[in-house]
């Protein structure tokens, strides 16, 4: 469980510096953008397609922290009386489709990269690859999916139940 | 039909177990046209809708416009739009609830989140309501409804999903909503008007205020009158898209927040940062979950079908438009704004452009339908973000507060029903 804990922090840090320079990075862009076109007449070549690539990996790098804190957004109506009656079989359904989704998330990815891989597919401005994009996202929803396993864990342990919520 | 509506009941049972909605949606959506086109086209159907969804250029104003409301809540703007409202309004008997709507409205021009409108001036309103003998039911009703006006008055983020999901003008969605906003703050002022006069005990008026005071304090709140003018105006004039106009003004909340020189600033920018991450993956992971679901649902011809539906039973205009909002005011009871907004409208896409439905105008009235679904139970999301902040009050107490501001969302929308110039004459104007 430490090393999980250790490697869950690592994780963490890093997936939150990556979000926080590329969002900062759409930030600029976007500004400084318009800027260019307005005022010096020569926008930056290419800043959509830029700003498209760094939203893809924010929002993923984001679902690997929101798993885990355990933030998705839940239906929570019948939460209480559910895990009153069925305990920790309740909590080891959800978890288990917590899991489900978000390897099912990188499945789909990978294998989505396979397919776009295969036609050579790229941005259309900048020339960029969308099969090392989505290799990327992959890769992230994989972090998200190991999220997901210590989050569960650690709702396992009856000492420090309910500190992922 | 009958495949959809056994996705629809499959959905819903997974979520009441408490799956999370994103996963919910994207598992039965993949399932469900699996079983009607294999496996494989269903794999690869997901694949390509997550990866339209999350390289949206358009869909880049939802981070942007989030981080640029957490910028603006930490710099504690709210406190001084708050001050500004109470100064004005206070000494009127419900004057301080009637100042919790006017900050909320102001709170809202620089916010698209109705959550983070209502958590914050949670925080910055309730203690004077109570200091002044409020009753809970009236302070925290107007807490709740207050923060609704996060996703009428723009930016919205709602407004930019369903712009996205209905292929409509953001800009336009945008400046749509000014108008219905504005009345919906008056209508809400009214109502706590018409509150205090039943029980004139259950809002005491406060201080009078010098003029003096009142300008300084309304000069005060010039940083979120600038966002508000630079973002809106330079969408209404048509100087900048609103993927551009989100991040000028992400830029300038940044700017607010560096020159209120917090405590601890390297963390606050941090919280800001984390807060925007994570709340625009939660909004995409649902997004594209309910596209999934929503590709499911087409290729088993639901829009289809309601749309003969609605052709054999010659229904208006007005009676699609209210079947619907009774729809969202359903699933609103259940689900959260951006899950209805996924799931509903792609559905209805059909039937809404077979009758010749302007989607500006629909998209406004959906989203006043959705608000109302953050303050009705048995979720009423904002209902339960007012009661987090102030535990000690009953929810019962909540609920019974917000009713009269449902009646005040009701006439908001008749009021649009019957006047489509209300939503529709401000995007006629734009460039």
């Amino acid at each position: 469980m430490t090393a999980i804990e250790t490697l869950s922090k690592l994780l963490s840090g890093l997936l939150l510096a990556v979000a926080t320079a590329l969002l900062s990075a759409m930030m600029v862009l976007t500004a400084v953008d318009v800027f260019m076109r307005y005022v010096m007449a020569a926008p930056i070549f290419g800043a959509s397609e830029m700003i498209q690539f760094m939203l893809a990996i924010v929002i993923l790098a984001g679902l690997a922290l929101v798993s885990r804190d355990n933030e998705h957004i839940v239906v929570s109506l019948f939460e209480a009386p559910l895990r009153r009656r069925f305990g920790r079989l309740y909590d080891g359904v959800v978890a288990f489709f917590n899991l489900a989704g978000s390897v099912l998330l990188t499945v789909l990815l990978v294998d989505h990269a396979g397919l776009v891989g295969l036609f050579d597919q790229r941005s259309i401005v900048l020339g960029w690859p969308l099969a090392t994009l989505a290799y990327v996202l992959a890769g992230l929803a994989a972090i998200a999916s190991f999220m997901a396993v210590r989050a569960w864990l650690v709702r396992a342990r009856p000492a420090q139940h309910g500190s992922a919520e | 039909m009958v495949d959809a509506l056994i996705g629809f009941a499959v959905l819903l049972g997974i979520c009441f177990l408490g799956v999370p909605l994103a996963f919910a949606t994207l598992i039965v959506g993949i399932a469900g046209f699996a079983m009607v086109r294999g496996v494989n086209a269903s794999l690869v159907m997901a694949g390509q809708q997550i990866l339209e969804i999350v390289i949206n250029y358009g869909l880049s104003v939802i981070p942007l416009f989030i981080l640029m409301g957490a910028f603006i809540h930490r710099a504690n703007i709210s406190d001084d739009l708050y001050d500004a409202g109470y100064a004005w309004l206070g000494r009127f008997r419900g004057g301080l609830a009637m100042s919790t709507v006017g900050a909320c409205a102001g709170f809202s021009a620089v916010c698209g989140s109705s959550l983070a409108t209502a958590a914050t001036m949670s925080r910055v309103a309730m203690p004077p309501m109570r200091r002044y003998g409020y009753a809970d039911s009236l302070s925290t009703g107007s807490l709740a409804a207050g923060g609704t006006l996060g996703i009428m008055i723009p930016p919205s983020v709602p407004m930019a999903i369903y712009g996205i999901v209905a292929e409509e003008d953001i800009g336009k969605l945008f400046i749509a909503g000014i108008l219905p906003g504005a009345i919906l703050v008056l209508l809400y002022m009214l109502t706590i008007r018409i509150q205090v006069w039943r029980r004139p005990e259950s809002g005491p008026p406060g201080e009078r205020t010098s003029w003096r005071r009142k300008i300084e304090s309304l000069a005060k709140t010039w940083p979120v009158l600038a966002l508000f003018v630079l973002v809106l105006g330079g969408i209404y004039l048509g100087i900048f898209t609103p993927t551009e106009a989100a991040g000028i003004g992400a830029l300038g909340g940044f700017a607010f927040a560096l020159a209120r020189r917090p405590k601890r600033l390297h963390r606050v920018l941090i919280d800001c940062f984390a807060e925007a991450v994570k709340t625009s993956a939660l909004i995409f992971s649902v997004a594209f979950g309910a596209l999934v679901f929503a590709n499911f649902v087409n290729i088993v011809g639901m829009p289809q079908a309601l749309v003969s539906l609605v052709e054999s039973l010659d229904l208006g205009p007005l009676a699609i438009i209210l079947a619907i909002a009774l729809i969202c005011v359903l699933l609103g009871m259940v689900f959260e704004s951006i899950g209805i907004l996924v799931l509903v409208i792609p559905v209805f896409l059909p039937t809404l452009m077979a009758a010749d439905i302007d989607l500006i105008w629909f998209g406004i009235i959906v989203i006043i339908v959705v608000e109302m679904g953050l303050i009705t139970p048995p979720i009423g999301m904002n209902v339960f973000t007012v009661k987090s902040v102030v535990p000690d009050v009953p929810l019962t107490a909540i609920f019974r507060g917000v009713i009269p501001f449902v009646f005040a969302d009701l006439v908001a929308l008749l009021l649009i029903l019957a006047l489509p110039g209300l939503a529709l004459w401000l995007p006629g104007l734009m460039r």
